[in-house]
């Protein structure tokens, strides 16, 4: 609303397709995968939002504004993915496994998000992953930051459920 | 625990290593397929005539069972059609092209202007309301392009979170026609823009240029580049016969200044310039006041301004809060063509605002403490300060009357001052997160996120509300907004608040209303100028109770390659806003009717 303060001077932003890969490639892959829960529909993801920022080579004020932004067409890109009723996958060993091979507490927790609806997994992919405000996810996703709230609490009560035996500290 | 444990899991999880190459062969055909369709544009048209001629004598032999052939010269139709179509687009380029390399200043006779004034400021909305939905022609951008076009508004649509149904409907509609429309190579960006509905002032990141609308047609009558191209223009003022733009450039502050005494040729002025980022700027009793943030440095600890550092004379601090950033101000006259004051105050502001004759400065929310300052005279007077129970919600939020909204742990508080800062009264509502308040003298008007309160001495007045925005349309009206484009007519009856009535304009007015922040009202004359994206509206109320709104006549937007110009809003000759591929929005001040054409 009001004028804000500043950051500094703009950094350079990568807008070329390997330096972006190497900014951003995990950090898409990541949020597509949560919203997705399908890897091929995650590449798929992270390809349409990286053509389109080559495409379109929008102005960014510095690289926090691109990241905002790579998210944002990510979050619009895996809709439009989801929305095509024959793309639909569920969650399943064989969507993920390559989180059973390793640590089991972290991947129990890990597949217990995977298990939260859609809506969850990116409120809470973006606020303990990502690390943004309530604020800033509510205008990432065009959502109230009170329906961000509560999707936070819903997705924390949630995983107490699932996550019986070891009640995460959320 | 659970963050670590998500945390860990997600930092083993990698795109397959080779997805890059994959990629890079993909998006290199795409870029030879993309230069590909840009060849078959520079065709020859001779040979595009001899090719579709040919063409077509040889469907006539064949018969019309040859359907590959009947399809190319279907397709060289097409394009010699859009090369006929292009020719007057050209030429309207070739004359905004020479203008702005000869500088020659366009006339139009004062008669002109005067019969398009009237056209702006009186008949608009009446006519408007009379005025039948045109049908904008076809053939503004090369055909070849067309897919590639649509492309990046299919994108643009569905960045706005559009539906699926109406991003296919916006990318449809036809494009608007570009006779008056005057192609200022605007980067993307912050657009700043000031205009008497005839001449339009627009600073942008790489020039600042006059373009003026007369005669029904927009023509560029000056363009002056700007050294240090890229630097964000943040606002714009006009004071007496100048024309100033504050602007951020390298981490610092600089005030453009432009004499617009002749408004077709503008004389570029000395910049001043001061360290820090842009934090604020405004006008007070025909001084512009300009605010940084500059975070000392070993190599540099004091902030600058014009190259010199700010005398220690001049340093205000709050001993119980030191730190590193300081708050730059400095107040600029025009009249003595000079800065009348200079000051560097050792805290972080996080906003301020002008109110009755004073400045205002506040830091952050917690702790919050309010500073105001006199501008009357040479100096820059520290007069007076309080620490605040909450949070200022917003510049807005400071009124004349000395009222401050505030956002505090339980609630919203309106809270009364004295001169001297010292409260007076206070008024608490116990809701949620205020997204927008503004304060009047009779109170407060305040959103929550489903509700729009007024707030008074004699209590909280609540109703539900859409809500990221309000407007005070009168006395007991207050308009509130949504950022999707819902609109809710609100009446402050004393027996409580009631909706008069709601409209939705989809995704129309969403548009107009990113960022309400940035509305220049003027309740004189009841003009609401609204910088939003890439142009400029305007509404206005009659006494009929109708209101219009409408845009300047900017109007282009550059994607970086000139083929892929997008024509984004025209006036017509009633003046009507046709919004590029969303339709006009007339509607009464009621709200009960509205037409949202789409055309």
């Amino acid at each position: 609303m009001e004028e804000r303060i500043r950051p500094a001077a703009a950094a350079t932003v990568p807008l070329e397709l390997d330096a972006l890969y190497e900014a951003y490639a995990d950090m898409i892959y990541r949020l597509a995968l949560v919203r997705t829960r399908n890897r091929a529909d995650a590449e798929d993801v992270l390809q349409d939002v990286f053509f389109r920022c080559l495409r379109r080579q929008p102005h960014f004020r510095d690289q926090e504004h691109q990241k905002a932004w790579l998210i944002t067409a990510a979050i619009n890109s895996s809709k439009s993915l989801l929305d095509r009723a024959d793309r639909r996958h569920g969650v399943g060993p064989e969507a993920l496994e390559f989180l059973s091979t390793e640590d089991d507490t972290d991947n129990s927790v890990y597949n217990a998000v995977m298990q939260l609806p859609e809506k969850y997994r990116t409120a809470v992919h973006l606020f303990y992953y990502e690390g943004y405000s309530v604020e800033e996810i509510g205008k990432m996703t065009d959502t109230n930051p009170s329906t961000v709230k509560s999707h936070l609490h819903r997705a924390r009560e949630a995983l107490r459920t699932v996550l019986k035996e070891d009640e995460p500290d959320v | 625990m659970f963050e670590q444990q998500y945390k860990r899991a997600n930092d083993r999880i990698h795109p397959r290593k080779d997805l890059l190459k994959e990629m890079e062969a993909k998006w290199a055909a795409e870029e030879a397929h993309q230069a590909e369709e840009r060849k078959v544009v520079a065709f020859p048209t001779w040979a595009k005539y001899a090719s579709m001629a040919a063409g077509i004598l040889l469907c006539v032999g064949l018969g019309m069972g040859s359907v590959l052939l009947f399809s190319r010269s279907r397709g060289m139709q097409e394009k010699s059609a859009a090369a006929q179509a292009e020719a007057p687009m050209m030429m309207a380029e070739s004359r905004v092209e020479a203008v702005e390399e000869e500088a020659k200043i366009v006339t139009a006779t004062t008669a002109d202007m005067a019969a398009d004034k009237a056209d702006a400021m009186g008949a608009a909305p009446e006519a408007m309301l009379a005025a039948p939905v045109q049908e904008a022609p076809k053939g503004m951008h090369r055909a070849a392009d067309e897919a590639e076009v649509e492309d990046n508004l299919r994108y643009g649509f569905a960045d706005q979170g559009l539906s699926e149904e109406a991003v296919e409907a916006e990318t449809a509609a036809p494009l608007a026609k570009a006779a008056n429309a005057v192609e200022t190579a605007y980067p993307a960006g912050q657009l700043l823009a000031r205009d008497d509905l005839l001449t339009v002032y627009l600073p942008t990141t790489d020039q600042v240029r006059v373009i003026q609308y007369a005669n029904r047609r927009a023509t560029l009558v000056f363009s002056l580049g700007l050294r240090e191209k890229g630097a964000d223009m943040k606002q714009l003022f006009w004071i007496g016969d100048e024309m100033l733009a504050v602007r951020e450039h390298a981490g610092d502050t600089e005030l453009l200044r432009f004499d617009v005494a002749d408004w077709k040729a503008p004389k570029h002025l000395k910049n001043l310039t001061q360290s820090g980022t842009f934090l604020g700027a405004g006008e007070m009793d025909g001084r512009l006041y300009v605010l940084s943030l500059y975070k000392a440095t070993d190599q540099e600890p004091r902030p600058w301004v014009n190259g010199e550092r700010i005398d220690f004379a001049d340093v205000l601090l709050d001993v119980e809060k030191p730190g590193d950033v300081y708050t730059v101000l400095t107040v600029y006259d025009p009249a003595q063509n000079d800065l009348v004051s200079q000051t560097a105050l050792l805290l972080e502001a996080e906003g301020a605002a002008a109110a009755g004759d004073r400045l205002f400065l506040w830091t952050g929310a917690e702790a919050a403490s309010l500073y105001a300052f006199d501008l009357d005279g040479d100096g820059l007077n520290l007069t007076a300060e309080i620490e605040l129970p909450g949070a200022v919600v917003d510049a807005a939020a400071v009124g004349d009357g000395l009222g401050l909204l505030l956002q505090t742990g339980d609630g919203a508080a309106l809270l009364t001052l004295d001169e001297e800062l010292t409260e007076t009264g206070t008024v608490a509502a116990k809701t949620g997160i205020v997204r927008w308040g503004q304060v009047f003298e009779d109170g407060a008007a305040f959103l929550t996120d489903s509700e729009i309160h007024w707030l008074t001495p004699a209590g909280d007045r609540a109703l539900e509300a859409v809500g990221d925005g309000l407007r005070r349309l009168s006395e007991d009206r207050l308009l509130a907004f949504s950022a999707d484009g819902k609109l809710q007519l609100v009446s402050l009856a004393e027996d409580g608040l009631k909706t008069l009535g709601a409209a939705d304009t989809r995704n129309s007015l969403a548009l107009l209303l990113e960022d309400p922040s940035r509305m220049d009202y003027d309740p004189a004359t009841g003009r609401l100028a609204l910088p939003a994206g890439q142009m400029v509206y305007q509404y206005r109320i009659n006494d009929a109770g109708e209101m219009a709104l409408w845009g300047s006549p900017l109007a282009f937007q550059d994607h970086n390659e000139k083929e892929q110009r997008e024509l984004r809003c025209r006036m017509t000759a009633e003046g009507v806003l046709v919004f590029y591929k969303s339709g006009v929005i007339v509607c009464s001040q009621t709200l009960e009717r509205l037409i949202a054409a789409r055309y």
